[in-house]
């Protein structure tokens, strides 16, 4: 059905999905903060490097300080005498050696810079000694003499070579530092792109669950939508049909009634809710559980239909209905899902019809009965004994109002055969004798017209399912036919044939044959062809009346192509053949009957 | 041979008059009703040997009267036709039902209908 909401596979909401992407996104916050994490360490741990680095060069500028220092008490000493100098010098050197010593611990993992600092020490332990001789030379020999020793330049060149060990030691500490910050800059570098890397694809997951929760509400919101709409016209559709339409749960108590449901029952629907429908009408009389009652087996119900119905309504009042049902498979159960339909004015409208029909035929009828009566008694001279003129002019009215009462039981019957009121009684019939009694019959009216009347047909004979009296009216309607439209000494000739488990009665006239203009139109109420001269007029039924009773039998009637006149074939199902199994049963029937 | 005709329609009463009297053997008497039958034949000076009885009539029908001259002594055994136009297989199956002796289809030919009767009389005793 057109509407009904249909859920795919891949509309399911995925478990997995969600936790992938969520798992991701996680990952990727905890890969950040690691990452984060261990850049701060490393980025603590350089400057720290950066910092001690620095401090070393700091701390060797100071030893050089102290060397300086000591070379310019000693200047000081030998230019002025003062004593206060030496203090000076003191204080250097000791200063000198302490530092020296901090140093050496410093540089243990540097023995570039160790070996270099050992090399100072010698240097300055070497300065130191020469200071010291120039003092000496000074306190003892006065200042020329001490001029005369400083002159000489070993002061000068060791303090040279310690400049030149400072140096060294500066550049190294100088390579270190530039080495440390090149490295870190690099690093930040790289992990300002990890982290852009990391960013940018935390913002895809973020796009990606925003995307999927934007389909999943949009999809929701799609189906809602479709669900709403398809509840609002099941509903319009519910509530409109002329039905009372009673959706039955699994136990038999009442889901929902629609509006002409309300109309019928004549209870509101809240009062119905969850009551058992047995209160609206007898649909599954009986014991046990309410879908066997019903005869559903499977979910299939063996009859969906119920006929002759009672339908009880609130004010204790009946009204005939029949029912419709249909199952409903919903995941607590199968639902019946029950039509009634009130047919009281259905059988009211028969009723009135039959009754209508009934006095139609017996308002025409009578007059037409005394129209005949009285003509026939005038014809046959009961009033006094006519001219030929007379004769004539009476046997015109006669046949005329003979065939208005003709045209009346045609009318009864079509109407009849229209309504399915037409009873048949079918039983195993010889069609040969059947047909021979309608060409028996037929014969006054061929004798008259001085038309042959021959009957074709083999010795065996042919079984069908038929009401022998509708069957030989339509034999009869085909033979009169035949007869009115053929010419004088002409033969009208029907056989009775068999072939492919079917019955063939053809009726053959020498006629003029049928205008193809006519074709299908023959078979309609009133679609006969032209009338020849002299020939009699028919109803204009008998042939639409035919079909319908040949249809009733489950055969077929046609007019076929002939080289002469008109050929006019009916078709039955042979009875062996007719109804699965019966064969047997109804030749033996009718073998008893004949015996009888 | 005594023949009663019972139908509410004066045409036709008429007309059946005249046919059946076609045939002098026959003596036949006319009512316009069942009620005027049964006042007929209370009366006792004339009993039909053969009743043909109009099916369709206002008040007492065809089917009415059979019964009461069913129900009456010495009329048990009259046999009765039905005279009617609506005589398709299902009805004429009724009328047996309710214990017609057979039935004459309207319209009927006036000129053999007094042959038809005698005929079809015959065969019921025969």
């Amino acid at each position: 059905m057109n509407g009904i909401p249909v859920f795919r596979a891949d509309w399911e909401p995925r478990l997995w999905r969600t936790i992938v992407v969520a798992t991701a996104l996680s990952l990727g916050l905890f890969l950040l903060a690691g990452v984060f994490g261990i850049e701060y360490n490393h980025s603590t741990a350089t400057s720290a490097n950066v910092n001690r680095t620095y401090r070393e060069r700091v701390e060797i500028d100071t030893l050089i300080a102290a060397t300086r220092d000591a070379e310019l008490a000693q200047r000081g000493y030998v230019i002025t005498g003062d004593a206060a100098f030496l203090g000076t010098y003191r204080s250097a050197r000791a200063r000198f050696e302490r530092q020296a010593t901090a140093l050496g611990e410093t540089f243990r993992h540097l023995p570039g810079q160790q070996r270099r600092l050992a090399q100072l020490r010698e240097l300055a332990t070497a300065k130191f000694a020469d200071i010291d001789k120039m003092s000496a030379l000074r306190r003892s020999r006065g200042l020329d003499a001490a001029v005369a020793g400083v002159s000489q330049g070993e002061g000068r060149r060791l303090l040279a070579a310690i400049d030149g060990i400072h140096a060294a030691m500066v550049d190294e500490q100088d390579r270190l530092l530039r080495g440390g910050l090149t490295s870190q800059r690099a690093r930040v570098i790289a992990i300002k792109r990890l982290i852009w890397g990391l960013v940018l694809a935390m913002a895809a997951g973020a796009f990606a669950i925003g995307y999927m929760f934007w389909r999943a509400r949009s999809r929701s919101h799609f189906l809602a939508l479709k669900a709403l709409r398809f509840g609002i016209r099941q509903n319009a559709i519910f509530d409109a049909a002329q039905d009372a339409i009673v959706l039955v749960n699994p136990g038999g108590g009442i889901e929902t009634i629609n509006s002409a449901g309300e109309r019928l029952f004549g209870y509101a629907a809240h009062e119905l809710l969850q009551r058992d429908v047995s209160l609206l009408a007898d649909l599954a009389p009986g014991e046990g559980p309410f879908l066997d009652r019903l005869g559903c087996r499977g979910g299939v119900l063996a009859d969906p239909f119920r006929t002759q119905l009672q339908a009880r309504r609130q004010d204790g009042a009946t009204v005939p209905i029949e029912a419709s049902l249909g199952v409903m498979e919903l995941p607590d159960g199968i639902h019946i899902v029950a039509a009634f339909r009130d047919v009281s004015e259905r059988e009211r409208a028969e009723e009135l019809r039959a009754r209508f029909l009934s006095t139609v035929s017996h308002e025409l009828r009578t007059p037409l009965t005394s129209l005949i009566g009285a003509l026939g008694l005038l014809r046959g001279g009961m009033a006094a004994p006519l001219p030929d003129d007379a004769v004539q002019l009476v046997g015109i009215a006669e046949t005329n109002a003979t065939r208005l009462i003709r045209l009346v039981n045609d009318l009864l019957d079509i109407e009849k055969l229209e309504a399915g009121a037409m009873r048949f009684d079918f039983e195993p019939i010889d069609l040969r004798a059947t047909m021979a009694s309608a060409v028996d019959a037929m014969r006054g009216l061929a004798d008259g017209r001085r038309v042959r009347l021959r009957f074709v047909a083999d010795d065996t004979a042919v079984i069908v399912r038929g009401d022998g009296e509708r069957l030989v009216q339509v034999a009869s309607n085909l033979l009169s036919n035949a007869v009115r439209f053929s010419p004088e000494d002409g033969t009208v000739t029907l056989s009775v044939t068999v072939a492919a488990a079917r019955a063939t009665v053809s009726v053959q006239d020498e006629g003029a044959g049928i205008d193809p203009a006519i074709g299908r139109r023959l078979f309609t109420r009133f679609g006969q062809g032209a009338r020849p001269d002299g020939a009699s007029p028919g109803t204009g039924l008998g042939l639409t009346i035919s079909r319908e009773v040949v249809r009733a039998h489950g055969g077929q009637i046609w007019h076929a192509p002939s080289a002469r006149g008109a050929l006019f074939c009916v078709e039955l199902p042979l009875a062996d053949r007719a109804g699965a199994g019966d064969g047997d049963a109804v030749i033996a029937a009718f073998e008893q009957r004949g015996a009888a | 041979m005594k023949i009663l005709y019972v139908d509410d329609e004066a045409d036709i009463r008429t007309i059946v008059g005249m046919a059946l009297r076609l045939d002098p053997r026959l003596d036949v008497k006319l009512a316009p009703s069942g009620t005027a039958a049964l006042r007929l034949l209370d009366e006792g000076e004339w009993m039909p040997d053969l009743a043909l009885i109009d099916m369709m009539m206002p008040g007492m029908s065809g089917s009415d009267l059979l019964s009461a001259l069913r129900a009456r002594g010495g009329l048990e055994a009259l046999p009765v036709l039905f005279v009617t136009a609506s005589a398709g297989e299902d009805d004429v199956r009724a009328y047996l039902r309710f214990g017609a002796n057979g039935v004459i289809t309207k319209p009927f030919d006036p000129l053999t209908l007094a042959e038809t009767v005698r005929t079809r009389f015959a065969g019921m005793r025969g």
